[in-house]
């Protein structure tokens, strides 16, 4: 195997890098300071202030996780925790600073909003250099800014959902993206509205050391639905940069929210990641979670179903290639009765990649009537590779019906003998196998990621089964 | 007196041999340095053991002189030794020096092997030499009277291209305090070697029940593992088996039968180190009352381990609304080129079934218990004695009445 199909590496297209020329840089390193920096040039409500500095606290009295990818690497004092790209934000493409457009047209993010989204917000660095909502949705109530201008724009149903899915103790990152957020997505869907095309969001991290934390807040009202997709890249620098999001959804009565990440960070940042979603009675949550790039992610998307009838989807797609570790998975914890929930995991390890599954079903007492299936398939392509599975099953509860599989395996030969018999050369054959391995997944993805998928494959698997 | 004097009057009183009573002094010391189980260690997050009370359980251990509670029946014929393991210390002290507690342990269980290692009495030597079969099982069997911990260790040999079977048995006596079940057995099964090891226990409701296995098996050798837990206020067991020689297989079958409020810990290791070994899991449980079960197995496959093939699977019936079920079954896979999966399900008995055999004149109860039997049967059939067979299903239809 001499390539890797996620393209990162020397096939990675979005390594480049764009000239520095920013409004404002935080000093390197994590400080009290700093963090009073960052409000006060937000000028924000005290009572954000104190919230910052109450998370601070509590990350530097976290221990660092025990479980997991290799964290040994990164250095907090290393880093740059704020750095303001833009003075204003623009409603129009035209509004954004040359430079910064420019990696936007690059990345394809303007062609793809004219032709597929209902919204985009592009973030650079700290903060959002675009936001735009199509007229049609804002008219119907739609609210989707980037987190920091709602907080302004919006601060009643700001404060009164924020930190309510996941509180800075959550964990060390949950605590420290409390302390330095900054950017981020805000969406509120008023009842019943149905929004039919996604709204995207595009994080880019351009400088070197940069530690990027938005934060996201997504609200639902009853009846409602809509479909939010993230993607993100980085340039390829030889130092670490950090990527620590916290994303809260609240899903009202009968209301359902897709959320979708393609995650394809340069292989030089750490993504680690708290998403964490409540869903009520007969909401519908769905987590579609591509990881391809980064050095090592930890990101476990979470359903909290609290009413009855509420269900869960989690569908997570990974590829683990040289010098990565990618420890996913999904959480679902059945609160209320009749809750389902059904994970889908695929996984790819090759070139010495490790991917692992970590997830947990929990079905508190009094949630009769749970179902709950948990599929797990690795595919390990060279000898170099690794795969892990870490399923918990916490069940308290009689009268459900939980299930838990996994397989792991590779290409074999019989399957390419078969497929080399028709005619297809052996690249071919095992790009095939690999393809028809995340086809369930790839399948669910917005169409113009799901083609570009598929290219990536058989790009990467030309010379590369030996 | 402090523990680590009696410790060494006792190993000087048994005549023991230098090296172990160092041996003994270093685990001590070693269990005195390793910090309480606490939640923050996967091993042990669980599974609760602070109501025991560990310190005088250790103290009536070490001042205790209450007999053995092994019995077994001593025999030897055509090289075959069965004897106690005090016997073989001095009969066989080569053989026990080679093989007592030299490898490294896998998962973090040091505490309680420091503990076991330091404070072990009793157990059973097995030496089968190579080429010899002996069709009969031989049977251990434990029936704990004492007021504080049992500590045997045993030691099992099955040299090249031999055959044997063991069935051991663990009992005790309810005499209102607590009492612990250390013990360990370190089996190794050698080049085309097979064995069979059966093990039950129905100990009393007083008795916490931490076991320790390690198992090695040689190239093509074959071990075939079955446990039925059903007694015991808590159990946590280790059961590790490395496959250390190309073509090497295990089997390893298990029971949990929960009621009331117990506990148990089930947490077996399949540990792949070599090309072309078999392992296969089944642990099944079926809990009733506030009973609790967890499962937490492994199947570790190393980058030599080329086509491995691998199944770990843990399937749960709930009988009650408080019982409840933990289940982790972990892999992690160091190669492509191998063949490893698992299953797990946790849920109650199919409302079909019952209703099926209540149509045909049973009442509830008579036909929870045939679904119930069914479900257990297949991991009974591994048990080599048609007499403990028949003692299982007894046992276990009158823990779940």
């Amino acid at each position: 195997m001499t390539k890797g199909i996620a393209g990162i590496g020397e096939d990675y297209k979005y390594g480049f890098k764009t000239p520095e020329k920013y409004v404002f840089k935080s000093k390197k390193g994590l400080s009290k300071e700093v963090v009073e920096e960052i409000s006060h040039l937000k000028g924000e409500p005290d009572w954000m202030r104190k919230f910052r500095l109450k998370s601070l606290e509590i990350f530097l009295k976290k221990p660092m996780p025990w479980w997991g990818g290799d964290l040994s690497d990164v250095n907090f004092d290393d880093i740059y925790y704020f750095i303001r790209p833009s003075d204003k934000q623009g409603r129009t493409w035209d509004e954004v600073p040359k430079e910064i457009r420019n990696t936007f047209d690059k990345l394809g993010i303007p062609e793809a909003e004219r032709k597929f989204l209902a919204g985009v917000g592009a973030q650079y660095e700290s903060e959002a250099v675009y936001h735009n909502l199509k007229e049609e949705w804002k008219k119907k109530g739609v609210i989707f800014l980037d987190t920091d201008t709602a907080l302004k724009e919006y601060p009643d149903i700001f404060k009164e959902h924020f930190s309510t899915v996941v509180p800075p103790a959550d964990n060390k990152f949950a605590a420290l993206n409390s302390a330095v957020w900054s950017g981020g997505s805000f969406i509120y869907v008023p009842e019943g509205v149905h929004i039919e095309i996604p709204l995207q969001a595009y994080f880019r991290i351009n400088a070197q050391n940069m530690g990027q934390f938005e934060r996201s807040l997504i609200i639902a009202e009853p009846g409602s639905f809509v479909h939010y997709v993230e993607g993100c890249t980085a340039p390829i620098y030889s130092t670490n940069s950090l990527h620590t999001a916290v994303v809260e959804i609240i899903i009202k009565k009968g209301a359902r929210l897709r959320y979708t990440t393609i995650q394809n960070w340069s292989k030089n940042v750490y993504n680690l990641v708290t998403k964490r979603a409540v869903a009520y009675e007969d909401a519908t949550m769905e987590w579609v979670d591509g990881n391809l790039g980064s050095k090592v992610t930890m990101k476990y998307p979470a359903v909290f179903m609290h009413g009855k009838g509420a269900k869960a989807d989690i569908l997570s797609l990974t590829i683990a290639g040289k010098g990565q570790n990618q420890d996913v998975g999904g959480k679902v914890i059945h609160m209320a009765p009749h809750t389902s929930s059904n994970i889908v995991s695929k996984s790819i390890s090759q070139n010495g990649g490790r991917s692992s599954y970590r997830g947990l079903v929990k079905v508190l007492k009094g949630a009769h009537g749970v179902k709950s299936n948990v599929k797990c398939d690795a595919m390990i392509l060279d000898d170099k590779s690794r795969s892990d599975t870490y399923p918990y099953m916490d069940i308290d509860e009689k009268r459900v019906s939980i299930g838990h599989e996994a397989t792991v395996s590779r290409v074999t030969d019989e399957q390419l003998f078969y497929l080399m018999n028709r005619g297809l050369s052996e690249s071919e054959a095992a790009a095939m196998v690999v393809s028809g391995f995340i086809e369930p997944i790839v399948k669910e993805l917005p169409m113009e990621y799901a083609v570009e998928m598929n290219r990536l494959i058989q790009l990467q698997m030309e010379g590369a089964v030996g | 007196m402090k523990v680590q004097n009696l410790i060494t009057e006792r190993s000087v009183a048994a005549g023991e041999p230098q090296w172990l009573k160092e041996k003994r002094l270093e685990a001590w010391q070693k269990f005195q340095e390793i910090p309480l189980t606490d939640t923050d260690n996967e091993t042990w997050m669980r599974t609760d053991i602070s109501k025991l009370n560990l310190s005088e359980i250790i103290e009536n251990t070490v001042t205790s002189i209450e007999p053995s509670a092994f019995s077994l029946q001593p025999s030897s014929n055509n090289g075959i030794i069965f004897t106690d393991i005090k016997s073989a210390l001095f009969k066989h002290s080569d053989i026990i020096k080679k093989y007592f507690l030299t490898k490294y342990p896998l998962t973090d269980t040091e505490r309680f092997l420091s503990l076991h290692t330091a404070l072990w009495r009793d157990g059973v030597f097995l030496y089968v030499p190579s080429n010899s079969a002996l069709k009969t099982p031989f049977r251990i069997i434990s029936n704990m009277k004492s007021r504080a911990g049992n500590f045997p260790h045993s030691i099992i040999i099955v040299e090249k291209g031999g055959k044997a079977s063991i069935i051991e048995e663990n009992y005790s006596a309810d005499n209102g305090s607590q009492v612990l079940m250390g013990s360990m057995v370190e089996v190794f099964v050698g080049e085309d070697a097979e064995l069979n090891y059966s093990y039950v226990q129905n100990l009393e409701l007083n008795a916490y029940n931490i076991p320790i296995r390690r198992v090695y098996v040689e190239k093509n050798g074959k071990i075939n593992w079955t446990q039925v837990d059903v007694g015991g206020r808590l159990t946590k067991s280790f059961t590790e088996i490395t496959l250390k020689g190309r073509g090497s297989s295990s089997n390893v079958y298990g029971i949990v039968a929960g009621s009331g409020k117990q506990h148990f810990d089930i947490s077996p290791v399949i540990y792949h180190q070599v090309e072309e070994t078999k392992g296969n899991v089944l642990i099944k449980g079926v809990l009733s009352g506030s009973a609790r079960s967890v499962f937490q197995g492994l199947v570790k496959i190393d980058k030599a381990g080329r086509k491995a093939d691998s199944y770990l699977a843990n399937h749960n019936l709930i009988l009650s609304e408080g019982a409840r079920a933990d289940t982790i079954p972990k892999l992690e896979i160091d190669i492509g080129d191998v063949s490893a999966s698992h299953g797990a399900t946790v849920g109650e008995i199919d409302s079909d079934q019952l209703f099926y055999l209540m149509s045909r004149g049973l009442s509830a109860a008579e036909a929870q218990e045939i679904i119930v039997n069914g479900f257990v049967e297949p991991i009974i059939l591994n048990i080599d004695s048609e007499e403990l067979r028949e003692k299982v299903r007894n046992i276990i239809a009158d823990k779940l009445k």
